[in-house]
């Protein structure tokens, strides 16, 4: 009996503890960024590239300052935000350039850009860079074109204001732009079913399609 | 009785093992660099499992107050006014804060299990290390601005050396007292909620001339290695607020929200804490009689040594790979 009793409670101990330190990997995003994209059409009116401009908050930028104003003047010259460059350009990239673009379900590849400029204005570090397809993206009549802008790992906050942070030029016909956020009360309810496979599969390993905020193009 | 309670122990620490690989192989542990690669090593895990309602509340409650926090300190920047708000903000993002992230509260609250300390002392153990870990955010911040600016040192790097320092110290600290509880060094403390009789059989276990107060100096000892192991890794939060509040000439501004910080974090784990002595204590007391008591009582001090050398490993490796 004792030694049911002591294993018991210590694995009720454990568990307890554990949980504790599950909880432990949980954090919350630090960085905020404030995202605008450029839809960019060919005479067809074909989708042939995206145009990122991301806005860092002040508070997050006052660690990029800190860690990259080499002569501590207090800003970054051209020098110091080429260093910013090449350290985002390939952490970034590594993570898909915090890009998704989905056509009737599947996944359209695109270019990766050999360099994330960097400027920074008024105490905020500014990001852009283009994004061009292989092939220009046919989206007359599709209304399954979408786009995310989310960083895989949520260590950044990506955030899409409303539809005025998203800008269609070129040429071709006007596009309706719908931005559809998560249900996360849907998610979270139904977050116990996910399952190991669904993880391994490669195609969820991230954030997965549900959690991110989708930019829906429906060009007519 | 010996045999049995070695096996017990072997028992729990295979458990225990098992559960941190388990744990170490399905968790997106904070992997050694972020997807900017600038700023600490940290990722945020998108909720899932059973808990995933609760750890979404917490994660939504920790971001509110993050925002309302840094929104607090734009505004001092402006007018220079209000510094008790932002205290007040931190203060409740500290209490968020650390029922999320951190090795903190899981460290200590293990710590509370290995040794027999009242849980009064835990509560101080818990501040003091809170309190340590917005000193090193702060000694970080300072020297990086005034001493190391220029140099090419990123902050991110020293948060990195600085967090496996703590996490060596932590492994260090469980290997520790995994020895003492196991050879029988220190695990007879006798408290005043232990007036149990030494009648009984101890096996080979033998006691030194003075047990109580070897074992009082030992435990102050290892109590003090809880403190600086996890008081070395700097507060999180803290660092992103000072570097802001720090570049901005708001000195003041910076370190009230770091300790008020602190206290909140203090808060959550001097809770943690409690819950676990309160836990073991009524463990003991299901125990039944002294004897089995006993039996319960080592066992649980044996897993709880177990666990912060376990814990130790963990975040080692995970900050390591």
């Amino acid at each position: 009996m004792t030694a049911t009793n002591g294993l018991a409670s210590s694995i009720m101990l454990a568990a307890t503890g554990l949980v504790m330190s599950c909880v432990g990997a949980l954090a919350h995003p630090h960085v905020f960024v404030e995202a605008n994209l450029e839809v960019l059409r060919n005479d067809a009116g074909a989708v042939t590239e995206l145009r990122h401009v991301w806005r860092f908050d002040e508070i997050f930028s006052a660690t990029v300052l800190l860690d990259f104003d080499g002569n501590a003047d207090g800003n970054l010259d051209s020098a110091e935000l080429d260093e910013v460059s090449k350290i985002v350009t390939e952490s970034i990239g590594e993570s898909g350039f915090f890009t998704s673009v989905r056509k009737d379900g599947l996944t359209i590849p695109f270019i990766p850009t050999d360099a994330i400029m960097v400027d920074f204005i008024d105490n905020q570090a500014i990001m852009f860079f283009a994004l061009k397809f292989e092939e220009p993206i046919d989206v007359l009549n599709k209304e399954n074109f979408k786009i995310s802008v989310s960083d895989p790992s949520y260590y950044v906050a990506m955030e899409i204001i409303d539809e005025t942070a998203i800008q269609i030029t070129g040429e071709g016909t006007a596009c309706d732009v719908t931005i559809t956020r998560p249900d996360f009360d849907l998610l979270l309810s139904s977050a116990t079913t996910l399952t190991e496979e669904f993880f391994a599969d490669p195609e969820n390993a991230d954030l997965g399609d549900d959690w991110k905020t989708w930019i829906g193009l429906e060009c007519i | 009785m010996h045999l049995k309670i070695s096996a017990l122990s072997a028992a729990c620490t295979v458990f225990l093992l098992l559960i941190a690989a388990l744990l170490l192989a399905s968790t997106d542990f904070a992997a050694a660099q972020n997807s900017l690669g600038i700023g600490r090593p940290e990722q945020a895990i998108k909720p899932e499992g059973p808990f995933a309602s609760i750890l979404f509340w917490i994660q939504q409650k920790q971001q509110d107050f993050y925002q309302l926090m840094t929104g607090e300190l734009k505004e001092i920047r402006a007018d220079g006014k209000h510094v008790w708000l932002l205290a007040g903000l931190s203060f409740l993002y500290g209490i968020f804060h650390a029922a999320g992230p951190g090795h903190g509260k899981a460290v200590i609250s293990s710590f509370m299990l290995a040794n027999e300390v009242a849980a009064r002392r835990g509560i101080a153990l818990a501040f003091a290390s809170a309190f340590l870990q917005a000193i090193s955010a702060i000694l970080m911040i300072v020297v990086l601005l005034f001493f190391l600016r220029g140099l090419g040192i990123r902050q991110g790097d020293v948060t990195r050396w600085l967090e496996i320092s703590s996490y060596g110290a932590v492994t260090a600290l469980g290997a520790w007292l995994l020895f003492t509880k196991i050879t029988g060094r220190g695990s007879h403390c006798h408290g005043p909620n232990h007036n149990h009789s030494h009648d009984h059989d101890h096996g080979n276990h033998s006691h030194a001339p003075d047990p109580s107060m070897l074992e009082g100096e030992l435990s102050l000892r290892q109590a003090w290695g809880a403190i600086l192991a996890v008081g070395l890794r700097p507060c999180s939060g803290a660092i992103i607020v000072l570097t802001f509040a720090f570049l901005n000439g708001l000195y003041v501004a910076g370190i009230a929200s770091t300790f008020a910080m602190a206290a909140g974090t203090g808060i959550t784990v001097a809770t943690l804490a409690a819950l676990a002595v309160w836990s073991k204590d009524i463990a003991i007391s299901l125990g039944g009689s002294t004897g089995r008591a006993e039996n319960v009582h080592r066992v649980i001090e044996i897993a709880g040594a177990a666990m912060v050398f376990v814990l130790g490993l963990l975040f080692l490796s995970a900050s390591l790979y």
